[in-house]
């Protein structure tokens, strides 16, 4: 079995390798570095204007470091069909899950570390922090993510719920001592975090070697963590096989009902319906529409605000365009007696929608950010909703057709 | 004639899987494509709705090829696939709907057409699911309506039987039966000899991409020296001689 989980590991890093590849390749990163580089910025100059110590401040950052150990799962890699073909091996899974469970902490440790430095000069609340207090907090942090990494590995023989629950009652452990730790001295939170770990650490010691996984559940917890991470990848770059889920979205019938039923209509009905049905594309749609709503709101310039605001909606059409292809897979697409060459004004006018209803989202922002000048930068956007898809991005998707 | 098949060649890449294949299906008949798993019948109905082009030969449905004149080929054709395939965003009702508008169905008429099919498939109630979610079986009854609304005058049913509970499947046979009379063709492929049998006018027999034998259940007999046996043995038989 271990030598099934090396080989699983390797095939995961290097797909893992190519997707991130894309990733970085993408000009979306640099959308996100600079927004990156704004909080940076204005966390800065909130450090600077903190003088003394606020109780509050120190209620914050032990909330801040509890809710940092949600993030980092157990990753198995385990498949569907390990439901039928592992089944014989369900007793032998202990290697397996060594390997699993050393695999998964690199990148959750690392999050701890990073998060306790991050939270370096508001520790005690804006008074000075001794270095000795930024090692035992690291201490305590790392101490809590095993834990909780324990706990994730409890769930494989629990029910999801117990899990959950189980997850919850460490975090809120975790910020009482914490925020008793940094109120007083974080030895007593060391002490705690320590003494939570190790009781888990030792029940999971006791159950591994006795119960069998509940592998169905595994199964269904490590797709849950590949997709949202094939999510996150997907906003760069296609991902096979990543649909998204599908919503009905009963209120957006009344203008899907608008689309007149004609056979020159088919490719609208069906792209219509994939734009607003899809949680991909919807949401994509509204999260990017936000994200710059968000990025208008906190930018001072009125150049900066309209590049943004470009940039998100040529990014938004960029990633919308893969919706063309979206039912290549569906035989009927292929045997429904209709022009091909409907496809592409179908796609234009679907994605004009989309990204028309983006640049509303902005607008506002620009309006509340500049009153008469955001009206301006509002029209622009809409202009641009218009002519990004229609005129650019649609080039690249009759090239792919 | 409504499908006529002439020296198809044909497969997946260079290599050809179906090897100079022949045969008819004539308007107001039922044809059943029968051989083993590999034989080459999903390969065939490929072919035969444009998915694959033959490597040589022709395919002519209603006296035209695929590449003469693509929209009336089309629109000859309603094929009921052997995995049912679903548009994942759409409700049952758009399916039906789609199917309308890219045929070019009148609503009114297709709808007359399709409740008591609906309803007989208890699929009445479901219109605004998605049906993506249904049962295997419950999906094969969306593309057995789907098809079945329509005008086609050659249908293509891949495997129909598999997934279908009893009733399904008569009522099915039904559906076959009624098109069948108003002068339709339908070429079926299946395993399930027995209901062939009792359903098809004639049996085209394949085996390794090549036609074995090809004829009605009296024809194969002869053929195969085996007064009073049945398609199951027959094709047993030639199972055997191959």
């Amino acid at each position: 079995m271990d030598t099934l989980w090396s080989k699983r590991r390797g095939r995961h890093l290097k797909l893992q390798s190519k997707y991130l590849q894309r990733v970085f390749n993408d000009h979306f990163v640099l959308v996100l570095l600079i927004l990156f580089g704004a909080v940076l910025y204005a966390y800065s100059r909130f450090v600077k204007s903190l003088h003394g110590s606020s109780a509050l401040l120190i209620v914050a950052v032990s909330a801040a470091l509890a809710l940092s150990l949600s993030i980092g799962r157990l990753a198995t890699l385990v498949q569907k069909a390990d439901a039928v073909f592992l089944l014989p091996q369900l007793g032998k899974m202990q290697a397996y899950l060594r390997g699993a469970f050393r695999y998964s902490l690199a990148l959750p440790l690392t999050v701890q570390l990073l998060a306790t430095l991050a939270v370096w000069p508001i520790m005690r609340g804006g008074a000075a922090v001794p270095t000795y207090w930024v090692l035992l907090q690291m201490l305590a942090q790392l101490a809590w993510k095993l834990a909780d990494m324990y706990l994730q590995e409890l769930g494989l023989f629990w029910s999801g719920l117990q899990t959950k629950r189980a997850r919850l009652a460490l975090m809120v452990l975790a910020f009482g001592l914490t925020l008793v730790g940094l109120s007083t001295s974080p030895v007593i939170a060391l002490a705690g975090a320590g003494a939570v770990f190790v009781a888990i650490r030792l029940q999971a010691r006791r159950i591994l070697s006795v119960a069998n996984v509940n592998l169905e559940l595994m199964i269904k917890t490590e797709a849950a963590r590949q997709a949202r991470i094939y999510r996150f990848y997907n906003l760069f770059t296609d991902v096979p096989g990543l649909g998204g889920g599908t919503s009905r979205r009963r209120y957006m019938d009344g203008p899907l009902k608008r689309i007149q039923r004609t056979q020159q209509n088919s490719w609208l009905y069906l792209y219509a319906r994939g734009l607003v049905r899809s949680d991909e594309y919807f949401g994509l749609t509204f999260r990017l529409g936000l994200v710059g709503a968000v990025l208008i709101l906190i930018a001072n310039q009125w150049w900066l605000v309209l590049i943004i605001g470009l940039a998100m909606l040529y990014l938004l059409d960029v990633q919308l365009a893969p919706l063309s292809k979206r039912y290549d897979e569906i035989v009927f697409t292929h045997l429904f007696p209709i022009d091909r060459a409907q496809r592409v004004p179908a796609w234009r006018q679907v994605a004009i929608g989309a990204t028309l209803a983006a640049a509303l989202i902005m607008a506002v922002a620009a309006i509340v950010r500049f009153h008469v000048l955001g009206l301006g930068i509002s029209a622009a956007f809409l202009v641009a909703a218009i002519v990004i898809p229609g005129v650019f991005v649609v080039a690249r998707v009759r090239k792919n057709m | 004639m409504s499908l006529e098949i002439k020296n198809l060649v044909g497969g997946y890449g260079q290599l050809p899987v179906l090897h100079d294949l022949s045969f008819s299906v004539a308007a107001g008949e039922v044809v059943g494509l029968i051989g083993l798993n590999g034989a080459g019948k999903s390969t065939t109905i490929k072919h035969i709705i444009g998915l694959l082009r033959p490597q040589s030969g022709s395919i002519t449905v209603n006296g035209v090829t695929l590449s003469e004149n693509e929209n009336a080929y089309r629109q000859a054709i309603a094929y009921v696939p052997e995995t049912p395939v679903l548009y994942p965003d759409l409700t049952l009702r758009e399916h039906l709907e789609l199917s309308m508008m890219a045929y070019g169905l009148d609503e009114q008429l297709a709808w007359q057409r399709l409740d008591p099919m609906l309803s007989k498939f208890r699929l009445d109630n479901k219109l605004d699911w998605f049906p993506d979610n249904f049962s295997k079986g419950m999906k094969q009854k969306v593309m057995i309506a789907a098809a079945f609304m329509s005008d086609a005058q050659l249908f293509i049913i891949d495997e129909p039987f598999t997934g279908l509970d009893p009733v399904a499947v008569h009522d099915l046979l039904d559906l076959v039966a009624a098109k069948k009379q108003t002068g339709a063709s339908v070429l079926m492929s299946t395993h399930v000899l027995a209901t062939a049998q009792d359903n098809a006018d004639r049996f085209v027999l394949l085996g390794d991409g090549h036609l074995r034998a090809q004829g009605s259940l009296a024809q194969l007999r002869a053929q195969m020296q085996l007064p009073d046996a049945s398609l199951d043995d027959i094709y047993m038989r030639m199972i055997q001689e191959a």
